[in-house]
């Protein structure tokens, strides 16, 4: 048996923004790569923002 | 005479060290849904007190030097406690007292001496069980995953922190990636307000009294559904307005739900993908940045008057 505070924050936790964030990336990651090697830029919102990756040499 | 003594002690020995440990132990919100009786108040003190007590206790007893010092008393281990049967004996026989008038004062000098010793070193240890608490308390987020810690330390002590302090704040989250919270609330006359979480308030009964926001943006609701309605296809996103002001006050009673979200920090959120971007070899000419600010995402937004009251 655990405390309510425990329950609550393992709810809270488990699927945070920054596991979210992750998952996003792995995700996209074959998309990623192909929009860096593309057009040099890939962005993706996020609730504070758009996130900008940028690649400063385009690869063939 | 005797009941003012004991006063003197319990207060001494329980509702101070118990006074203490709830003002500085707790660097969060405790809350007591009800009053609590005196019989609750003394249990929690004798809680509180019991490990300093013993630790000092058995210290003293094993170790010369706590059982000695400060207010040292030149007598040994019989005398000591020769002394106190003298102090109790007069205590209770005022006949007793007048016949030994010389030999109960120098009594109650001595065993006032080792009194204070015993509380000096008791409140030391006092002063070591809240630091520990302070500090298991102080990285929960980290902590909370060990069982050991569930068990112990969170039955005893997190038993009546308050939810609120869990759901407003980043407490339950490791330390060194704390997020910031930032809440969607809906109120009672269908407004719809945004920010981060600066403070919250609680009422007596553990219940959350108002809301203290910062960077706090209102959605102009009545204006999106209005052009809906006019066949415009507008973007949610562009009706959120800015409030002026530093400090926004939302009552509870005028908050109908909230929507809670856990943001991380737009510095860290850009180290984090620097960091995976780094794993994916990609080259060291890979630029992070973060640009502008959603307000919410598309899905967190209402999208009829209709919805946004439920």
């Amino acid at each position: 048996m655990t405390n309510d505070i425990f329950r609550l924050s393992d709810a809270l936790t488990r699927d945070n923004q920054d596991s979210r964030l992750r998952e996003q990336l792995t995700q996209d990651s074959g998309k990623i790569r192909e929009s860096l090697n593309s057009s040099g830029v890939y962005r993706f919102r996020t609730p504070q923002g758009t996130i900008v990756i940028r690649s400063a040499r385009k690869r063939p | 005479m005797i009941a003012l003594l004991a006063s003197a002690l319990l207060g001494l020995y329980v509702f101070l060290p118990e006074f203490l440990f709830r003002k500085l132990a707790f660097n969060f919100r405790v809350v007591t849904k009800t009053q609590r009786g005196r019989f609750e108040e003394i249990i929690s003190g004798v809680g509180v007190s019991i490990l300093p007590f013993l630790l000092t206790a058995f210290l003293s007893s094993m170790f010369w030097f706590p059982g000695h010092w400060p207010f040292p008393v030149a007598e040994d281990t019989a005398a000591k406690y020769s002394d106190y049967r003298t102090v109790v004996s007069a205590l209770y026989s005022e006949p007793y007292f007048r016949e030994h008038l010389n030999a109960t004062w120098l009594a109650i000098g001595h065993v006032r001496l080792d009194q204070f010793r015993f509380l000096f070193w008791m409140y030391c240890a006092l002063a070591i069980e809240i630091v520990c608490v302070v500090l298991l308390t102080y990285f929960f987020g980290s902590l909370n995953k060990y069982r050991l810690y569930r068990w112990t330390f969170g039955r005893i002590f997190l038993g009546r922190a308050s939810h609120w302090e869990v759901l407003l704040t980043g407490f339950a989250f490791p330390r060194r990636s704390r997020p910031q919270v930032a809440v969607d609330a809906m109120t009672i006359d269908n407004h719809l307000y945004a920010g981060t979480v600066a403070d919250y308030f609680l009422r007596s009964d553990g219940e959350l009294s108002g809301l203290l926001l910062k960077d706090f943006r209102r959605f102009r609701l009545q204006n999106l559904d209005e052009d809906r309605k006019a066949g415009l296809d507008p973007d949610p996103r562009e009706y959120w307005a800015e409030i002026p002001g530093a400090n926004f006050y939302l009552p509870a009673e005028k908050i109908a739900n909230l929507n809670i979200r856990y943001e991380i920090p737009r510095q860290e959120m850009i180290r984090d993908v620097e960091e995976w971007m780094k794993s994916m070899n990609l080259g060291e000419s890979i630029t992070v940045s973060l640009e502008g600010r959603n307000p919410s995402d598309d899905s967190d937004l209402p999208h009829s008057k209709d919805e946004a009251a439920t």
